[in-house]
Parts: C-alpha cells; sequence; structure tokens
C-alpha cells in the first residue's frame, strides 16, 4: 500500500512539473518543432547562398530566441514599442 | 586574382569566376548574374547570353552611325532602348521600343522628356536612421548587384550610407521621375534592427516638404499588435503624430520568424483597431504580405500563414470603410529566386503562389477596399523574367481592376527606381497570355490610363490628393523641381557607367 501511494505520488509530482513547464514555453512564433526548424534553416549560413534572408542574419536571432522560449522556456520579456530617436 | 574584403568564396571557388568590371559585358539591362563575393555566381543562362550577343551586335551598328564607340552609345537613352529591344527578340514582345527608337537619339531623348513630368507616386519607400548599424540590411542592395537588374546600383558605395537619407532624397527625387513618395518604416523582434521610428518619420516629412514648399512626402506610422503598448502608439498617431496612413506587418518581422504574427481578421485584436482608425479618418492601412524563401514552411515554421492573404477578405468584408493597400502584391517568393519556376507554373494553371489568391479577393468576397502594391515584386521579376512580370501585372489588373493596383519600389534598396519606372513604362502583357486567360484589359503605352492609374493616380485617390491628370502642369513646380533642374543642367544624369561590381563566372566553369 505504502509502495503504492509513493508511486502514485511520484507521477502526480512528474505531471505537475512537466504542466507546469509547458505552462513557461511560449510558442508565439511555433512549438518547439517549428523553432528547430526556423533554426535549421536561418542558422546554417550555407542557405545565404540561395536565400538573402538567410545572409541579411537577423532571422537566425530570431530563431534561437524562439528556440529557447518554445523548447527551454527561456522567455524574453515582450518588448514595447519605444524610441529615444525624433 | 586578389580577392576584396568581404568575399567569402573558397580558394577552389575563386578560380571559378572573373572580376565582373574586368570581363563582364557593360550593358544597360542584365545580362548575367553577378555575385557580390558572398556566394557562388549563377552562370549566364543560354537566354541572357542571346540578349548580351544581340545587344552588342546592335550597338556596334548604331554606335558606328552615331561615330561613337560601343560603350558611350549605350551610356544614352537609345542605348538603353536597344537593350529593351534585345530582351524583347529573346524573351518575346514584352517591352514597348521601336527599332527607330534605338537608333536615333533625338527620338530616345524626347521620348524621356515628354514623360518627366509623369505623376508617379513611390507607395512605399524607405531610408534608415543615421545611428542604424546593421550592416546586413545591405543584403538587400548585394541582391541587386548580384541580380543585374538595376544597370546604376553600383554608383553607390555599398555601405549603410546609401541607405540614408541624403542619398534616398538624390535616388527618388533627384536620379528618378518620382514626384512624391510615401515613406514607411519596419518593426523587428530585435529593437535594433527597426528602421525609423514614427517621429523621425513624421519629421523627416515636414523637413522635405518644407525645403520643397510643396507636399512631396508623405509618412507612415507603423503599428505593431501584440505588442504590450501598440494600442498606445494608434492613439498617439491619431492625435500627434498625423500619418496618412498605417504600416503593418502580420508576420511581425519581415526578415525572420517572430512571436508576433496576427491576423488582419482577429475580431478581438484587430476590431477595435479598424474602429478607431476609421473614426480618426486615417482608414488606410499598408500589410506587408508575401515575401517568403522557397522553403518557408521550414523557415517560418509556425508562422507562415500570417504571411499570405487568408485574413484579408473577412476583415475587408466586415470593414467596408477600411482600405487594405496589400504590399509586394503577396506574391510568395522572396526576390523572385526561380522566376522560370513560377512562370512554368503559370502558363500551365494561371496561379501565381499567394498574389492570385489576393487578386481573387475581390470577386470572392465582394469587396472594392483591397488595393495590391508591387514594390520588390516588380523590381525582382521585371528583368530576370519580364514575360512573368507581365503575366502578374496582367493577373492584377485584370482581376482585381487597374483602379486598385498602386505603384511602389521599396526605393532605396535596390538603387533610384528610374530603372523600374522605364521598365513599367515600356511593359506589356504579351498577347498569347492575354488570350488564354481571357483578359481584356492590356496595360497600354507609356502614359496609358491603366499606367497613369498605377503610377499615380490611384495613390491619389487614396491620400485625398488633388490630382485629376498625371502628366504636366497639373503638379506644380516647387523649390524641389528647381533643384533637379539644376543637377540635371551640371549632367547628374549622365554619369551612367553600366558597369557592375563582383565576381561573374568563367565562361569555361558553365
Amino acid at each position: 500500500m505504502l509502495k503504492q501511494s509513493a508511486v502514485l505520488a511520484a507521477l502526480a509530482a512528474t505531471l505537475l512539473t512537466s504542466s507546469a513547464w509547458a505552462e513557461q514555453r511560449d510558442e508565439r512564433a511555433g512549438n518547439c518543432d517549428d523553432a528547430k526548424k526556423q533554426m535549421d534553416y536561418f542558422c546554417n549560413r550555407e542557405n545565404s547562398a540561395n536565400d538573402t534572408m538567410v545572409a541579411v542574419g537577423t532571422a537566425c536571432t530570431n530563431a534561437r530566441k524562439n528556440l529557447a522560449a518554445a523548447c527551454e522556456g527561456v522567455i524574453e520579456e515582450d518588448q514595447a514599442y519605444k524610441f529615444d530617436d525624433k | 586574382m586578389q580577392r576584396h574584403i568581404g568575399v567569402h568564396m573558397s580558394d577552389d571557388e575563386m578560380k571559378l569566376v572573373e572580376p565582373a568590371d574586368e570581363v563582364a559585358f557593360r550593358s544597360p539591362v542584365p545580362t548575367q548574374m553577378v555575385s557580390n563575393g558572398e556566394y557562388n555566381p549563377i552562370p549566364q543562362t543560354e537566354q541572357q547570353a542571346q540578349v548580351e550577343s544581340l545587344i552588342k551586335e546592335m550597338a556596334d551598328v548604331q554606335a558606328k552611325r552615331h561615330g561613337m564607340d560601343r560603350r558611350t552609345f549605350l551610356a544614352t537613352n537609345a542605348g538603353m532602348a536597344t537593350a529593351f529591344l534585345a530582351m524583347n527578340k529573346v524573351f518575346g514582345p514584352v517591352f514597348d521600343v521601336s527599332e527607330a527608337e534605338a537608333g536615333d537619339m533625338e527620338m530616345s531623348n524626347y521620348r524621356r522628356a515628354q514623360l518627366a513630368n509623369q505623376f508617379i507616386f513611390d507607395d512605399q519607400t524607405h531610408f534608415i536612421r543615421d545611428d542604424f548599424k546593421q550592416e546586413g540590411l545591405l543584403g538587400l542592395t548585394k541582391w541587386a548587384v548580384g541580380a543585374k537588374v538595376n544597370p546604376r546600383i553600383s554608383e553607390a558605395p555599398m555601405t549603410l550610407a546609401r541607405y540614408k537619407m541624403d542619398n534616398y532624397l538624390k535616388e527618388i527625387f533627384l536620379d528618378s521621375d518620382t514626384k512624391m513618395s510615401l515613406l514607411s518604416g519596419a518593426p523587428f523582434d530585435d529593437p535594433s534592427w527597426w528602421l525609423l521610428s514614427n517621429d523621425a518619420i513624421q519629421n523627416a516629412c515636414r523637413a522635405v516638404n518644407k525645403m520643397a514648399g510643396n507636399t512631396r512626402m508623405l509618412g507612415h506610422t507603423v503599428i505593431t499588435p501584440k505588442y504590450p503598448n501598440w494600442m498606445d502608439e494608434v492613439d498617439r498617431g491619431i492625435e500627434q503624430l498625423k500619418p496618412v496612413s498605417w504600416k503593418s506587418y502580420t508576420i511581425g518581422d519581415p526578415f525572420g520568424p517572430s512571436k508576433y504574427a496576427w491576423r488582419l481578421d482577429d475580431e478581438k485584436l484587430m476590431y477595435p483597431f479598424y474602429e478607431k482608425a476609421i473614426k480618426s479618418g486615417i482608414n488606410t492601412i499598408c500589410i506587408h504580405k508575401g515575401l517568403m524563401p522557397r522553403d518557408y514552411e521550414k523557415a517560418f515554421a509556425g508562422t507562415w500563414e500570417s504571411a499570405t492573404v487568408n485574413d484579408l477578405g473577412k476583415a475587408a468584408k466586415d470593414w467596408p470603410g477600411m482600405n487594405f493597400v496589400i504590399y509586394h502584391a503577396a506574391i510568395r517568393p522572396w526576390l523572385a529566386d526561380a522566376p522560370d519556376r513560377e512562370m512554368a507554373e503559370f502558363e500551365k494553371t494561371g496561379y501565381i503562389q499567394w498574389a492570385t489568391d489576393l487578386a481573387r479577393i475581390p470577386e470572392k468576397f465582394g469587396v472594392n477596399n483591397v488595393y495590391a502594391e508591387v514594390g520588390t515584386t516588380f523590381a525582382s521579376t521585371a528583368v530576370t523574367n519580364p514575360r512573368f512580370c507581365g503575366a502578374l501585372l496582367g493577373q492584377l489588373v485584370n482581376l482585381m481592376g487597374a483602379e486598385r493596383v498602386v505603384w511602389g519600389t521599396d526605393s532605396v534598396w535596390y538603387g533610384s527606381p528610374q530603372w523600374q519606372i522605364e521598365a513599367l513604362r515600356r511593359l506589356e502583357i504579351p498577347e498569347d497570355i492575354m488570350k488564354k486567360q481571357g483578359w481584356k484589359t492590356r496595360l497600354g503605352g507609356p502614359n496609358s490610363e491603366v499606367k497613369q492609374k498605377i503610377f499615380g493616380l490611384n495613390s491619389a485617390h487614396l491620400y485625398g490628393l488633388d490630382m485629376k491628370v498625371a502628366t504636366g502642369p497639373a503638379f506644380p513646380p516647387d523649390k524641389l523641381a528647381d533643384i533637379k533642374a539644376e543637377y540635371l543642367a551640371m549632367g547628374g544624369d549622365t554619369g551612367r557607367s553600366n558597369a557592375t561590381y563582383g565576381y561573374v563566372a568563367k565562361k569555361t566553369a558553365a
């Protein structure tokens, strides 16, 4: 009985942890698989031969951040529209 | 061969190329892909070789007649006409040009002078703030150099200075026949990439218009749905900035997968904005659509649908008081990555990825508040595959109506827009395509009613400009016109060298 309770408690803890982890992920720019594809495309410099967008360079930064947000739960705060220059 | 700074080709790759300015033919119209050094140039195609051979052959005859060398002849207006003539012989009769024009200096100069007063409103232009440091943006101009779409592209140095305000004014208002421009901006997930602030856009317009003594430049306010304070900026736009229209990106960031992608028909997010916009009288929104890499489902996995127009019909129908100007005509291929393939698809099915979806919206949804703008789309197809360019314009004009297509060039990314203006003046929809598609409306001559509408009258209508005629004295002389006259008198327009800089594939490497 005690052993069974321990197993159930462990299972509940695992579910709670994964649920909390899922809530912390930011999938607005695609899920974890999507972000991996984005990074695989934009962070591969060989693709710049056929795609100027890769050569421009900012997409790889986006893809890295999207991967961190969707796969690792590393979420940057949303930016507000703000400029110092007039 | 010396490897210049910024050239990333390997030793083996360098063996396959030669310096373009030494060996490439100096043509007024591109005849070969030139690399900027970041990638291997594609060897000259059979059709490009034919164009080059014809230009040389015809130019030699004309140059001898006029007592000048070939290079000098090709820098004249007659030389430009010769190049279009050669393209017609290879690609079919797409450009309006005659043998007489190519052979007669006076006739070609007269034609250019006759069209100089044409009202041309550039619906999509950009420059960057002075402290912008992202040199990757030069990739846009490097593409134009590589694709050889603008024979004068290399006249400005390949630095960010070419994207700044002073060069913008020169390239657009002095080096081209453009009369008015709409200055825009763009958002990026990385804030260091933002091109201009909304305040800077309006301040630039005020400064230019004050200097000109006339309204020459109008400005956007960029809105960023899904940013935390985006509606505050809408309110500030209405109360303080007073743009003529709004600009936004459903894809969130034009150059990469963004966490700020959204839909035009998102009732909770966007409908309160449309209500405010209509109430304020600023009821036109310009939206970046299309321009995705060939492998877009991978590159923009999870977000690419925001770049299509599948959110447009419902929004346009629900908000008849808003005008929706769809930039780039929503064409999917980014910088015409394979125009021959797109043309083959059109010949087979009549479908052009995402642009045809846009063209069908007015009829499908019964709306008349949707417009197509052609910035970058025209630039990237007019020379690489003029027949495809004709098919695209034909579809927009015939399915949406000539009053729903507006001119834009995405200048100043590809240098002065004069080459694009000249290409549209001469472009016609191929007759076989007209017949096969059952279309009735042709583009017409350089100053036809259809082209007047595209070049300026449609935008004049959108922005409430008092412009009934697209030529002549309808546009009053001003200080900027005086400056241009002085610039031309000093020979500002005669420096066309037709040289390009970079690398071309060795003939043996093909």
